[in-house]
């Protein structure tokens, strides 16, 4: 089995770090230097540069965050062969039950270790759907997404506005300090997400579990006749992949609000696919990705703090910029990445 | 003679039955949502029985309950064929919100200024700038995916977001097209650049009562339904659409140029979902004749749910969309007559719910088949997870 890796592995080599991501396309990191400009032209007509720079890094952080979790969300999944469209579903229902469990208990940790099941659970269904019952997988993605959708509306009126109840919680701790009495915050799941990136990279290529599940997204007959139990490995990390999507969610309402809105996530969950496939599916590719996009969304927030409301056109440009990223990642423009081999296929044996 | 009246008669026959094979899965996987909507609206503590009785009442109560929903229906019937068209070529377009955005705002724009021209120069004008502008939205991805591969499923989601981006900026505090007057919204289209109501108001004069907001979109809708079907089913154009969207490498060898198709169809579907747009705009009394921020919120999902409930049949698609309008209509009414006795009240956001338990059970009737121990018939299937970037 290490032998039918072995072709696969040989064109990701370079794509497994950061580097070989940053030297096989030169596009981002022009683009990013183009912003980078912008910033710095910034930081001398600034009367504080060093606040400045220190709240863009915060936010560029915090902003990667959940997208950060989500492309990891999309790897386990899609290295498995499963395609995954409901991570968007998942961290709502993360969000939403976080702050469920968290408002209800008082106890934030609580809503804060329920949250990542609430992706489990949609996942499980996902899994169910394309796995068992050989659905197409974006089609059960796109329901799990309206599910999620109705289901938390449904529930925050229900069990909140409908019955005046008190829908807050506080906010989840991180890594606090001052700069000239400016507090500066990096949250818990910013912190939890860094590390979850060195791990999932760790787990899917020096792990025999990381091998079985590429192995079994690239070739599953193959996989099947080596011993690899394929369902098995679908399932298992289609689950993983709910429980960091659902993760995700808790960035939006325990770490950054502290309550829950319609639709919080607002279309993280697709850019955090697009950051997946931005990023070869690995994980550190992924964050490259999903620190890119952050730091999109943190200089739009930057730029708005700065401006104030007086440059619409401008917030209408950065405001779209990670959409408009996004979009040319999927074209190609940025080199040719190659999804695994049997994603989006079901298995079944003969 | 007799031989061919039995022939013609069994025919008429095995028709009827073949469409009723084909209702029992909808039928089905509707009255299965129901039921389990019934449990949840248990479970909350309120009266199923009282809920669905609103749920009536309010779709279907009276002659303006049921205009309310019919005209309700036309822009869903719009946005579900702009979704039929895609699919047909083997295309997800979720795009259909903001093809229906960039189409509302097109038509409000152009509304606005020609507005003082006679009738017949104002309408076509406007309606055809909302087209146009909803169709070129289209092609953007239909483009993307027959140039570059890259996949509809994200772009038209990216889409939805930059269309949504742009309207609120245009509508938005000092935009170019905003009322400063209103919040987010444009001014109102000239009076001769409206569409008249079927009932009772005459927008041209703005007179007569609202509350029947059915316009004349709706029976263009329905010719569409019919005009889509013919074009699919009888054309050149459609056999290429519908070759591609089951065997793109097969419709290749075949000699279809595959790249011109994906980008018909995304047009044509663009164009669709922005007419459903413009029409809202000049037709719909109750949004007041001007495009505002949130117009067009929703239309998207609603409608792949439902262009998967008509089974991507256009003609199917008016019942279907009838279905998800009458739903919503119904909601409000709903919420209303199962108000608990301490003033709790059933939300009405669990129709959302009920319509993707829907969608659950049509696009995944392989659940429902199992749950009903039906057996599987081959039917053709056109498969959407392809990979991400990849071009084939």
């Amino acid at each position: 089995m290490a032998q039918l890796m072995a072709d696969r592995e040989e064109k990701l080599d370079s794509s497994r770090s950061m580097g070989g991501w940053l030297r096989n396309s030169r596009w981002p990191v022009i683009g990013l230097g183009i912003l980078l400009l912008i910033f710095i032209w910034r930081l001398i007509a600034s009367p504080q540069p060093v606040k400045d720079l220190l709240s863009l890094v915060t936010q560029t952080l915090a902003f990667a965050t959940p997208i950060t979790l989500g492309a990891l969300s999309g790897t386990f999944s899609e290295r498995s062969g499963v395609v995954n469209i409901a991570i968007e579903g998942m961290m709502l229902s993360g969000a939403f039950f976080g702050t469920l469990v968290g408002a209800l208990t008082g106890n934030i940790w609580l809503g804060f270790v329920v949250a990542p099941f609430a992706g489990v659970a949609l996942a499980l269904i996902h899994a169910v759907l394309s796995i068992y019952f050989k659905v197409d997988q974006i089609i059960s993605g796109t329901v799990i997404n309206i599910f999620a959708f109705g289901l938390t509306s449904y529930l925050l009126s229900l069990i909140f506005s409908s019955a005046r109840r008190n829908a807050e919680t506080e906010l989840l701790p991180g890594i606090k300090f001052n700069l000239d009495s400016s507090p500066f915050t990096i949250g818990l799941v910013s912190l939890l997400a860094i590390g979850l990136v060195f791990v999932s990279h760790y787990v899917l290529f020096y792990t025999s579990w990381g091998l079985r599940t590429r192995a079994v997204g690239e070739n599953p007959k193959a996989a099947d006749t080596a011993g690899v139990n394929v369902f098995l490995v679908r399932y298992v990390n289609v689950l993983v992949s709910g429980f960091l999507a659902g993760l995700a969610g808790t960035y939006f309402s325990l770490q950054v609000t502290g309550s829950f809105r319609e639709n919080m996530t607002n279309g993280t969950g697709f850019i955090a696919l697009a950051a997946m496939i931005f990023g070869r599916w690995t994980p550190l590719g992924s964050w490259g990705a999903a620190l890119l996009f952050g730091f999109c969304q943190a200089l739009d927030s930057a730029l708005q703090s700065w401006y104030g409301q007086t440059l619409d056109w401008l917030h209408l440009i950065t405001q779209s910029l990670p959409y408009v990223v996004t979009i040319i990642v999927l074209t190609g423009f940025f080199g040719r990445s190659r999804p695994p081999a049997a994603v989006g296929q079901p298995y079944s044996k003969q | 003679m007799s031989v061919a009246s039995l022939s013609s008669e069994n025919t008429l026959v095995r028709r009827l039955r073949d469409l009723a094979q084909q209702l029992v899965l909808p039928i089905l996987g509707i009255f299965t949502a129901l039921v389990l909507g019934a449990v949840v609206i248990l479970i909350s503590g309120f009266d199923p029985l009282k809920a669905y009785g609103g749920l009536w009442e309010g779709a279907f109560g009276d002659f303006e309950k049921i205009n309310n929903t019919l005209g309700a229906t036309t822009p869903y019937i719009f946005t579900t064929l702009a979704v039929i068209l895609a699919f047909k070529a083997g295309l997800f377009n979720i795009g259909a919100e903001g093809q229906f955005k960039i189409g509302a705002i097109t038509a409000a724009w152009m509304g606005i200024n020609v507005g003082g021209a006679p009738f017949f120069i104002a309408v076509p004008i406007t309606v055809a700038a909302g087209c146009l502008a909803g169709a070129l939205w289209g092609a953007i991805p239909g483009a993307l995916k027959a140039f570059s591969g890259a996949h509809e499923v994200i772009t038209t989601i990216m889409l939805n977001y930059i269309a949504s981006f742009i309207t609120g900026y245009l509508v938005g505090n000092g935009g170019p097209l905003s009322n400063p007057s209103k919040m987010t919204t444009t001014f109102p289209i000239g009076q001769n650049a409206r569409i008249p109501t079927v009932v009772g108001y005459d927008g041209a004069t703005g007179t007569g009562s609202t509350d029947n907001p059915l316009h004349w979109g709706f029976f263009l809708a329905l010719l569409l339904c019919g005009l889509l079907y013919w074009l699919l089913e009888k054309t050149p154009l459609g056999f290429e659409i519908r070759t591609v969207g089951l065997n793109p490498s097969a419709a290749r060898y075949a000699g279809i140029s595959v790249k011109r198709v994906l980008i018909i169809a995304m047009s044509g579907a663009g164009l669709l979902a922005g007419l459903s747009g413009t029409l809202e705009v000049t037709g719909n009394p109750n949004f007041n004749y001007h495009f505002f921020g949130s117009l067009g919120n929703g239309y998207g999902f609603n409608s792949i749910a439902i262009a998967l409930l008509a089974k991507n049949n256009p003609l199917a698609a008016i019942p279907a969309a009838l279905l998800f309008a009458a739903l919503q209509s119904g909601a409000n009414r709903m919420q209303f007559v199962s108000q608990a006795a301490d003033g709790r009240q059933l939300p009405s956001d669990l129709i959302s719910m009920i319509q993707a338990l829907v969608i659950i059970f049509i696009a995944a009737d392989q659940v429902l088949r199992w749950l009903y121990r039906i057996k599987l018939e081959q039917k053709e299937q056109i498969t959407l997870s392809r990979g991400w970037g990849k071009v084939e």
